[in-house]
């Protein structure tokens, strides 16, 4: 808990959580977010382009995203200060603990500006994880197993992206416990990583782009039947430009490793609406190399 | 999960949001007014998220491309329309006046146009470059997606290469068909000519524009070296400067003295460093530097140095500060400085050569003058004449050590220290002092010791001392024939040893060390073992002494016998006297019995010590002192004394008066008598009867007939009325001295030394061959030439009679049938 990196990251997490120093507003609808210039604009070229030019925003300090997706807002000014967001809790906290962890989920929290030190946990979980990675012996507050598990499915996605073992895993009877556990954890969140990573592409954050598409491509395997799929397919082909393969390559992997995917009438429907995924799996059907087509795909 | 579930019902508004088509035109439309607004300066009133989203929607709809070129069209519109308009407004008739003629305006009127024409385009620039980026951030996203997958220039970078084409490149009003660059180039070059008559300018101005210009490229590709600052204005301003410092360095050279065009020189160099800073691009530096150094160095540098006011002056004058810069300057354009090092050599030769031919003429012109002012007797003439030659040679020594310090000063506190030019100097000091028309350094070299060692040192501290010492060494370096020097320090040092003369031996010995240092140790080898003997010959005398005086009674008439033993081949005896006349067999002349007594007495001792020596006695070398008491005859004050005199004469002088103790009072002898009577050789005979018989001071014998010359037939008489008011008296030997030699004397050293040069070379030689066996001609030369070196510089010639005669002796022989002359060594 002393590891500088914890300091810092708590920090960060306190001066959100405050809105102290605050010196920009950004507006989504009704909601309004104090964030810190400096740590935006460092961040993201497009909040650097309002806040350096002489327009209205850097004169009056507000930036109006009323016209982007709330919930993606939301989880791209999480990611600016933890670093990451829709973070799913470990079973180990309290029962208490978890149902206001969920809460940047529900859009309108009473709690969330007070809840400093639940916050302050939220934003450790991660970051645990990730040092336990580095080092065996992790944190005394984390219990080894529960550690060990959560790796074990990140390792999976990564490593085996397409093999029986993801079908598996949902069937894992830890796993099972959990969903009973925190349920609303285990919602796929397949549309609204699809929509962060839009909006990280929009905006200009590569971090939070990798983010979002390394929790689709997992969220993916685990949750291959999931009535999301077809709109997060849809999704993925319709917010960024067809050179962007982030999340299209994902999908593509996705129906080749899962070719009874296509029988499903949802799947069938929203394929027909997007013609750029429907192109695609074509090509992928006739053995053609996929982005073939796109020579300034290839060039880069 | 609830929520969650309720998210995928609201499906239509989503589509809503990206699916539709967007309006490109309606779109494009908000967003060109908003460039406009921009554009005008009124951006605080737009959204940038708003816009931003409206341009990201029109790439994110596939319409990338389409806004590229409305947004290049945009601005290629805007600054044709509005901003051309406003840059032309700039061509005052004084801007455009320039560049035809500078007649008709006033500097300072083309100065104010100019400032007014660089500071609109430099608003101008300043504008678009702020809207750009404006812009640029706007289309932010077009620039990430669009431009990078198609591999199109960022809108930023496109809109300012449309200021090059649309305002930099139009023509401007002019006859010339002159584009906007050109004046712009012709105005800066303009405003620097200005500066350097002397104006003051607006630096900052003239740089935001050579910004711009750097900034901007000529091709699309942005290269370095396209840059339009390289392009359209560096390549002119090199040519202009060089043309203008062709000019100035012309007038200059005309006008001024060199002292003042390096000073200007340098300030030119550094205005131009100053300027790329202030005013242009550090990377234009090295090529202007270049440029003036060319024009004012490096194309003069000859002129400058050859100047009424050049090089020489400054030498002749003590100008270091300008023979510092001359030094700096041609540093600058030549690492070797050759034009410096030219003069420099040339001046040292010269002032060298000077002293040498002041030397020669010293000596030789002395000689009549000498003679007219020294009428009194035979005897001085001679002798003030050499000495004459030795003043010479003194001051010849000390000419060239003041030369050589005034040229170490110059070199110290103007060409910094720098190698080169010390290499430089000392061969030029090397070139003079051994000057085949000045045969006469290593002789003048030994003299200024041999002075120094007599009288120079005389209350000198060790310090200053050491100084004297260290001068002659410092010349010595220069010195070639090394072994011409030897031969003239044994002389000199052995007549200093034997006739005592020098102050310290102390001093004699820290010149050899010295000498030892500089030189090696085989150089020093005879010299030590010359104070050796002497060393020697002091026991000897002492232990001979003791020895007598154990013999028996102190008798009281007893000679006293002091006695210098010298090794006959390390000494240069043949030097010390006449004994070339004999034909090498030298000379015996008879003692007095009691002289001789002794002389047998010592023979004995010595034989005891070291049996299988021989002694051969030098009488021409030594000294008697001698108590003689002259009979009362009346003095000046009326009064009858006796009078004692001690007489301090040479051994010869001795044997001479002591044949007259045996001659009653009126009796003379004949000059043949007395040749007969002591065997001494006739021409030390003569010369110690001139100084016992004519020297008006020591006038102990009476000559009949009284003349300077001394003949055969002369009659000698004892003198009863000598006269003297010192009761010691030393009487000299003409020509006992160290003295500068004759023209014979000299041919006689230099044929000795060549003799033994011979042998070195012959010794060399067949050192090479016994190690090599066979060797080819040229090599065999060029190695007896290193091999010598340290001592002298062989002829060539000299070497080639030697192998001959090696030849002919059969050391070695020709080896037949080769191309190449070559030789094996015959063991």
């Amino acid at each position: 808990m002393d590891s500088p990196n914890v300091e810092l990251m708590s920090a960060l997490a306190s001066l959100f959580e405050c809105g102290k120093y605050s010196d920009l507003t950004l507006l989504c609808g009704t909601k309004r977010y104090s964030v810190h210039r400096a740590l935006v604009c460092s961040r993201s070229e497009f909040f650097e382009g309002a806040c350096r030019n002489p327009f209205r925003e850097s004169e009056t300090g507000v930036i109006d995203l009323t016209e982007d997706d709330p919930e993606a807002v939301e989880h791209m000014v999480n990611y600016f200060y933890h670093l990451d967001y829709l973070t799913k809790p470990l079973s180990r906290r309290s029962s208490q603990r978890s149902s206001r962890l969920t809460s940047p989920l529900s859009p309108r929290s009473p709690t969330r500006r007070r809840a400093t030190k639940i916050n302050l946990a939220l934003v450790e979980d991660p970051l645990m994880a990730m040092m336990s990675a580095a080092t065996p012996s992790g944190g005394p507050l984390t219990p080894p197993s529960e550690r060990a598990n959560h790796f074990e499915s990140l390792d999976a996605s990564g490593k085996l992206p397409d093999t029986p073992m993801a079908d598996q895993d949902t069937e894992d009877p830890f796993e099972s416990y959990q969903m009973e556990a925190e349920a609303d954890v285990e919602k796929p969140h397949l549309v609204t990583h699809a929509k962060v990573y839009a909006i990280a592409e929009k905006y200009g954050i590569p971090g939070l782009k990798s983010l979002a598409r390394k929790k689709f491509a997992h969220q993916m395997e685990l949750h291959i039947n999931s009535a999301e799929l077809p709109e997060a397919c849809q999704e993925a082909y319709e917010t960024t430009v067809d050179t962007d393969r982030g999340l299209r390559d994902v999908v593509i992997q996705t129906f080749r490793s899962n070719p009874d995917l296509t029988l499903r009438q949802d799947v069938e429907l929203a394929v027909r609406e997007t013609p750029g995924l429907a192109f695609e799996l074509f090509r992928m059907a006739s053995g053609l190399p996929v982005t073939g087509l796109r020579p300034a795909t290839s060039a880069c | 999960m609830i929520a969650g579930r309720g998210r995928q019902r609201i499906r239509p508004p989503r589509r809503g949001l990206h699916g539709d088509e967007v309006d490109f035109e309606n779109t494009w439309g908000i967003i060109a007014s908003a460039f406009r607004e921009i554009h005008t300066k009124n951006a605080s009133r737009l959204s940038y998220e708003e816009l931003y989203r409206h341009a990201y929607r029109i790439v994110l709809k596939k319409k990338g491309e389409e806004l590229y070129a409305r947004v290049r069209q945009f601005e290629h519109e805007w600054l044709s329309n509005e901003v051309r308009g406003s840059v032309q407004a700039l061509f005052s008739p004084n801007v455009l006046a320039n560049t035809q003629s500078l007649g008709g305006t006033t500097a300072n009127e083309r100065r104010v146009a100019g400032e007014k024409f660089l500071k609109g385009l430099k608003q101008a620039w300043g504008d678009h470059q702020v809207c750009m980026s404006m812009l640029a951030d706007v289309l932010m996203y077009m620039d990430r997606v669009y431009c990078q997958d198609n591999r199109r220039p960022s809108i930023y970078t496109a809109a300012m290469m449309l200021f090059r084409d649309d305002i930099l490149k139009t023509p401007t009003s002019d006859a010339e068909g002159r584009v906007v660059l050109g004046l712009l180039t012709h105005v800066i070059l303009d405003q620097i000519q200005m500066e350097r008559d002397g104006d003051v300018i607006d630096k900052h101005l003239i740089k935001s524009c050579v910004y711009m210009l750097e900034g901007l490229h000529d091709d699309d590709k942005e290269s370095e070296e396209l840059r339009l600052y390289n392009v359209s204005f560096e390549r002119e301003y090199l040519d202009t400067s060089r043309e203008f410092y062709h000019q100035e360095a012309e007038l200059l050279l005309r006008d001024s003295d060199a002292g003042a065009y390096c000073r200007h020189a340098r300030r030119r160099i550094y205005e131009e460093e100053e300027r790329c800073k202030s005013t242009l691009l550090e990377s234009t530096s090295p090529r202007i530097q270049k440029v003036v150094e060319d024009e004012l160095i490096k194309h003069r540098i000859h002129e400058l140095v050859e100047m009424e006011s050049g090089v020489r002056f400054m030498i002749d004058n003590e100008r270091l500060d300008e023979l510092n810069l001359i030094y700096d300057l041609n540093n600058r354009v030549d690492g070797n400085k050759s034009e410096l090092t030219r003069a420099i050599q040339k001046r040292i030769v010269d002032m060298g050569t000077d002293a040498n031919k002041a030397a020669i003429a010293a000596s030789q012109s002395t000689a009549p003058a000498a003679d007219a002012g020294g009428e009194k007797g035979k005897g001085p003439a001679p002798e003030r004449n050499s000495n004459q030659q030795t003043v010479a040679a003194i001051k010849w020594v000390e000419d060239v050590l003041q030369l050589k310090d005034k040229f170490d000063k110059v070199w110290r506190e103007s060409f910094n220290s720098d190698n080169l030019l010390q290499t430089a100097l000392t061969r030029s000091f090397a070139d003079f002092i051994n000057s085949s028309a000045f045969p006469r350094s290593s002789e003048y070299i030994s003299l200024f010791i041999d002075e120094n060692m007599k009288k120079g040192i005389k209350g000198k501290t060790e310090m200053e001392i050491d100084n004297v010492l260290e001068k002659a060494i410092i010349l010595l370096r220069y010195v070639q024939d090394k072994d011409l020097f030897e031969r003239y320090y044994k002389k000199h040092l052995c007549r200093r040893l034997l006739m005592n003369k020098s102050i310290s031996n102390e001093v004699e010995k820290q010149m050899i060390s010295k000498m030892k240092i500089e030189l090696g140790n085989n150089f020093t080898l005879k010299l030590e073992a010359m104070f050796k003997d002497m060393t020697i010959s002091e026991e000897l005398t002492s232990g001979f002494k003791h020895h007598v005086e154990g013999l028996g009674e102190k008798d009281p008439r007893r000679i006293e016998l002091a006695i210098n033993v010298l090794t006959s081949m390390t000494w240069p005896l043949e030097t010390m006297g006449s004994s070339d006349d004999d034909g090498g067999k030298r000379p015996k002349c008879n003692f007095p019995i009691a002289i001789d007594r002794i002389r047998r007495g010592f023979e004995k001792y010595y034989n005891q010590k070291h049996s299988g020596r021989q002694l051969t006695w030098l009488a021409n070398m030594g000294s008697a002192d001698i108590k003689a008491l002259f009979s009362k005859i009346p003095q000046k004050d009326g009064t009858f004394k006796e009078r004692r005199h001690e007489l301090n004469v040479s051994t010869y002088g001795m044997i001479i008066l002591l044949l007259f103790n045996e001659l009653p009072a009126t009796q003379h002898l004949t000059f043949e008598e007395i040749q007969a009577q002591t065997n001494i050789p006739v021409n030390d005979l003569i010369r110690n009867l001139q100084s016992l018989a004519v020297a008006p001071k020591t006038r102990i014998l009476l000559k009949e007939p009284m003349s300077k010359d001394v003949r055969p037939t002369d009659r000698f008489f004892f003198n009863e009325g000598f006269n003297a008011k010192f009761v010691k008296i030393k009487v000299g030997v003409v020509s006992s001295g160290n003295k500068v030699e004759s023209d014979r004397e000299r041919r006689e050293t230099e044929k000795k030394n060549d003799d033994s040069r011979g042998f070195c070379i012959e010794a060399a030689v067949v050192r090479i061959m016994k190690q090599r066996k066979e060797l080819a001609h040229q090599q065999l030369v060029m190695e007896t030439l290193s091999q010598l070196a340290g001592q002298f510089k062989p002829e060539v010639n000299m070497i080639k009679k030697r192998i001959e005669s090696l030849i002919e002796r059969e050391y070695l022989e020709r080896i037949e049938g080769v191309t190449i002359d070559s030789y094996r060594y015959l063991a």
